[in-house]
């Protein structure tokens, strides 16, 4: 091999792409192009392209620069680790700054964040003086040459040399005083410049004086100045002098262009007869002319928000291409039901059929690593998806065709708490029979559940099994109360206007909702199925799917259509603490400290087998745990915050109390389906070609090979996995913890934060203990074993 | 639109008589929580399937996914013919490195009939540390020919982080409740201005 391959490998093999700064920069870069073609289509000539395309390269050059081989090479050569900090301190600032990001990243987020939650900061005179201090000028040229010169002290770079952790700091200094440094010279739009625009030269021209003189000490240094260069193998062919001049060389000679080409720049801005008005001519004389120079940022955050009556919602999912075309056509919907179907009969045949291992056969992955683990997934992003896709409610489409179906749902059976009782036992039957290990049970379920929704459905009119019966609904139901989605009218003006209400009466064609949700007045999704029938029977077009702000479902304390007060309902109380409480006991049964302990407590009471001592754990964590934490909320939280403002003014507090610790629950169910779909996806590869296999009685055995069962499990887990773990579950406690602040605000509009913060203790060590069961749960190797039937 | 929450086309919405908030009905539920009984024999994740000598042999390892550090190797072993679980044989696994030397004698656990179970037999090895290692599962019944081996390559990944190590992030929402307080506090003196207008 040649020295050129060599370096060519080797560079292509040292790319260390990591995973949080890849979420961060996609993030950021979605929020960026979404506001600024936003931006642009109201003023074009404000925002033309090329800002997008440097702000996208800023990002790109400073991926490159910690990603790329730079970032390993730096470890062993001084001057790769030099490129490295020029790219960070003079390349990506300007860059990113030139794309004027701060309108286009607040345009980006949907309204509500921005109004609700920047916008306050942004008004705040506090975060207001800050921001002017930190881009001020002087504060911006004495924090670049501070950072420039302490992070290059043999002790600190040595230290970011040798620990990644101090390395990250270093670069977020370096960034951070860049921007400030950055900031008065390129000066982006809406911001004003605080000198005028001809101080920017002997600014740059200083800033580059004492780049020379840094520069300098390593050009001619007689000896090494970071020992750790003494010590690695030389790259190259450089020894760690030679490396430490051409270092200083770089530092010179690019690192001066960085800092004297904007001077040119600004020669001819003002050679140009721009002077003080460079900064509009740059966003375009046209535009300066008609509208105000400049805005500021609590202006542009506090937008006013587009209502529903105010006109079209700005996103609808049945609007978008090619995917709102299936989902708002009622055979698609079908179809997608009846390829449900099918994949449903390949489990009950396969759990009938196949081998008795559940992982190697398709009832055992399939319905509990990878429907789950996608479920979770969709209902947090589209709301409930997966109802609109349900294989069991074809069975009703056929009873609507052959039988009467008059009947109304017995008025005794109209709550969720037959629902409750169906959860906590199909979550018993999960943890005592290891449901998911075992095939043949999974396809009787599957089979029990296509016979009980015929047999309700034949008989009862409407949706009453989605309703009032079948568990599975009722998880998604709440899962997606903390989805943005949900199925909504798209101008109130048309259903005011409207006479017939056919989304709820229905039509000569088409039933109206069969959950009975009337949409101009429902609220989230609870007992919502996306089925879209709705859709279907609006003669005027008017419902679509679209995002409510976020979290709205679980704060809004009115009365929902077909619902009414949820927190006034312990049915629906009950629900949503078994769903919350049930994610943590079904998460925690599968760690191994937790099946050592329930085989030691076996043997040590001479049981057969463990089911007494899972049901006995199963009914602390379902049953007397949810009850004694809503016995302690309910005698606590009325005392210390008054009367639940609307509602019952005690049982109010425990809905209230409930429904916010649903983020909690939907997080750690997030987790946990997400571990196993992440760790075990490929486990689908070797089953299906068993399958394929037996199907073919061994026909395709010479073509096919034998499956590879080492996909079945044997990725070992991403790095990121356990971080990911904690991020979600903080997630959800910082939600949860918004939400119930919410309620007591809403309860004392007078009370100080710091007292309402007091007030809200009880539930704060509630959401902190379900937290930390959390952390303890992901912190736990994971056993996967189950019982296998026999 | 006001008329509607009344009818009974749109439930119980307004009408919370309509609701039947009685726990019940979770009585028969309860009682059927008595009439199931289960099964035994722990599992972990399929490693590998092998026919040999008239036996149909099934390798789990568990934890999943496999890091440093104990690793349980466990092994269901059927009559191929009949599916029938033999239950009397003798389990080993030898652990190499990948960079092992036939002269240096190779770490050997012996397997034994899982206790929590039925059938299965578990053998619990040592992979020191993270990275590729080569397991030999040595399976012999008694009167079905000689012994049956299988080979394994795992990869062990490193082993989970103590809690401590990850202290800032798991503190990672204490900053965010700060936020939101003083969020609160900007918009209650927002309020508090307007009303003073």
């Amino acid at each position: 091999m040649t020295w050129l391959e060599v370096l060519r490998d080797s560079a292509l093999d040292s790319w260390n792409v990591r995973f949080w700064p890849s979420c961060l920069a996609i993030l950021v870069l979605v929020l960026y192009v979404r506001g600024f073609l936003a931006a642009r289509r109201s003023t074009p000539a404000r925002f033309p392209r090329w800002r997008a395309w440097s702000f996208i390269g800023g990002v790109l050059v400073i991926l490159g620069s910690i990603f790329s081989p730079l970032d390993e090479l730096g470890g062993y050569l001084l001057s790769a680790h030099m490129i490295q900090h020029l790219l960070l301190l003079g390349v990506a600032p300007p860059l990113i700054l030139l794309g004027a990001p701060a309108m286009p990243l607040l345009r980006g987020l949907p309204t509500t964040i921005r109004r609700e939650w920047i916008g306050p900061f942004l008004m705040s005179r506090f975060v207001q003086g800050a921001f002017h201090v930190l881009v001020h000028p002087i504060t911006g040229w004495v924090a670049l040459v501070l950072a420039t010169w302490v992070w290059h002290v043999s002790v600190m770079y040595e230290l970011a040399l040798v620990d990644p952790f101090w390395h990250e700091v270093e670069h977020a200094f370096f960034l951070t005083t860049a921007f400030m440094f950055w900031f008065p010279v390129i000066q982006p739009w809406p911001s004003r410049a605080v000198w005028p625009r001809a101080a920017m030269i002997p600014y740059l021209l200083l800033a580059d004086v004492q780049n020379t003189v840094f520069s300098a000490f390593f050009a001619f240094a007689p000896r090494v100045i970071y020992p750790t260069y003494e010590q690695v193998t030389p790259v190259f062919g450089l020894d760690p002098l030679q490396d430490q001049a051409l270092a200083g060389a770089i530092m010179w000679v690019p690192g001066s262009l960085i800092f004297i080409a904007p001077i040119a720049w600004v020669i001819r801005d003002l050679l140009a007869g721009r002077g003080a008005a460079a900064q509009r001519a740059r966003y375009g004389v046209s535009v300066v002319e008609t509208e105000p120079r400049t805005i500021s940022l609590d202006q542009l955050a506090n937008e006013p928000l587009k209502t529903r009556s105010s006109g079209p919602r700005r996103f609808d999912l049945l609007q978008v291409p090619l995917l709102g075309r299936l989902f708002a056509s009622r055979r698609a919907r079908h179809l997608l039901r009846f390829v449900m179907l099918g994949l449903a009969v390949v489990v009950v045949l396969d759990g009938f059929l196949g081998p008795r291992t559940a992982s190697m056969n398709l009832a055992g992955v399939l319905p509990w690593t990878h429907w789950r683990g996608i479920a979770v997934i969709l209902l947090l992003i589209g709301g409930n998806l997966l109802c609109m896709a349900c294989p069991f409610t074809l069975p009703r489409t056929l009873a609507g065709r052959w039988l009467p179906r008059k009947l109304a749902f017995p008025k005794q059976l109209r709550s969720k708490w037959l629902a409750v009782g169906l959860l906590v036992l199909w979550l018993w039957m999960y943890e005592v029979l290891a449901l998911w290990d075992s095939p043949s049970a999974t396809a009787w379920i599957v089979v029990g559940y296509f016979v009980a929704a015929f047999l309700v459905d034949a008989f009862f009119r409407g949706a009453a099994f989605c309703k009032y019966v079948c568990p599975i609904g009722q998880f998604h139901f709440v899962q997606s109360m903390a989805s943005p989605m949900e199925v909504t009218t798209r101008s109130a003006s048309v259903c005011a206007r409207c006479t017939t209400q056919d989304c709820i009466r229905g039509s000569d064609r088409i039933e109206g909702c069969g959950t009975g949700l009337f949409v101009p007045k429902k609220v989230g999704n609870l007992d919502c199925t996306f089925c879209l029938d709705c859709a279907d029977a609006c003669p005027h077009d008017n419902i679509g799917i679209s995002p409510s702000p976020p979290a709205r479902d679980l704060w809004f304390s009115g009365v929902r259509s077909s619902i009414g007060r949820i927190t006034d309902r312990l049915d629906v109380t009950a629900l949503l603490l078994v769903l919350v409480f049930g994610a943590f006991a079904n998460a925690m049964g599968m760690t191994a400290p937790i099946i050592e302990w329930q085989d030691d407590l076996t043997r040590r009471f001479g049981f057969s087998n463990h089911a007494f001592v899972a049901s006995g754990l199963l009914l602390v964590e379902l049953v007397v745990l949810p009850i004694v934490v809503s016995l302690m909320l309910w005698w606590i939280v009325p005392r210390v915050l008054g009367p639940a403002p609307v509602g019952s003014p005690r049982l109010g507090w425990l809905g209230r109390c409930a429904l916010a610790l649903v983020p909690l629950g939907v997080a750690m169910w997030i987790v946990h389906y997400q571990f196993h779909f992440l760790t075990s996806w490929a486990s689908i590869v070797p089953v299906a070609h068993r399958a394929l296999l037996d199907v073919s009685g061994g026909g395709l055995a010479g073509w096919l090979g034998d499956p590879a069962w080492s996909h079945a499990c044997c990725a070992p887990a991403p790095d990121w996995l356990l971080t990911l773990e904690v991020v979600i579950l903080n997630v959800g406690f910082v939600v949860s913890w918004a939400v119930f602040l919410s309620f007591a605000r809403a309860a004392n509009p007078t009370r100080t934060t710091t007292d309402l913060f007091c007030r809200i203790l009880p539930m704060t060590v509630v959401q902190a203990g379900l937290l930390a069961w959390g952390f303890w749960i992901i912190f736990q190797p994971m056993q996967m074993r189950g019982t296998l039937l026999l | 639109m006001g008329v509607l929450d009344h009818l009974p086309a749109d439930a119980d919405a307004g009408d919370v008589v309509a609701v039947n908030r009685s726990p019940r009905i979770l009585i028969p539920i309860l009682a059927l929580l008595a009439m199931v009984r289960p099964g035994a024999a722990d599992t972990g994740q399929v490693r590998d399937v092998v026919t040999a000598n008239g036996l149909h042999i099934v390798v789990f390892t568990a934890p999943t996914p496999v890091r440093a550090g104990e690793v349980e190797v466990v092994t269901l072993v059927t009559e191929e013919s009949t599916g029938r679980p033999v239950d009397s044989y003798a389990l080993d696994v030898e652990v190499r490195s990948p960079l092992w030397n036939p002269t240096v004698p190779s770490m050997l656990s012996m397997g034994s009939p899982d206790p929590g179970t039925r059938f299965a037999y578990k053998s619990v090895v040592l992979l020191p540390d993270p990275g590729t290692w080569e397991l030999v599962v040595e399976i012999r019944v008694p009167d079905r020919g000689g012994p049956v081996r299988i080979p394994l390559s795992v990869v062990a990944g490193a082993p989970h982080p103590m809690w401590w190590q990850m202290l800032p992030v798991l503190l990672g929402a204490i900053p965010f409740l700060g936020l939101i307080l003083a969020r609160d506090s900007l918009l209650k003196r927002a309020r508090k201005g307007d009303s003073a207008l």
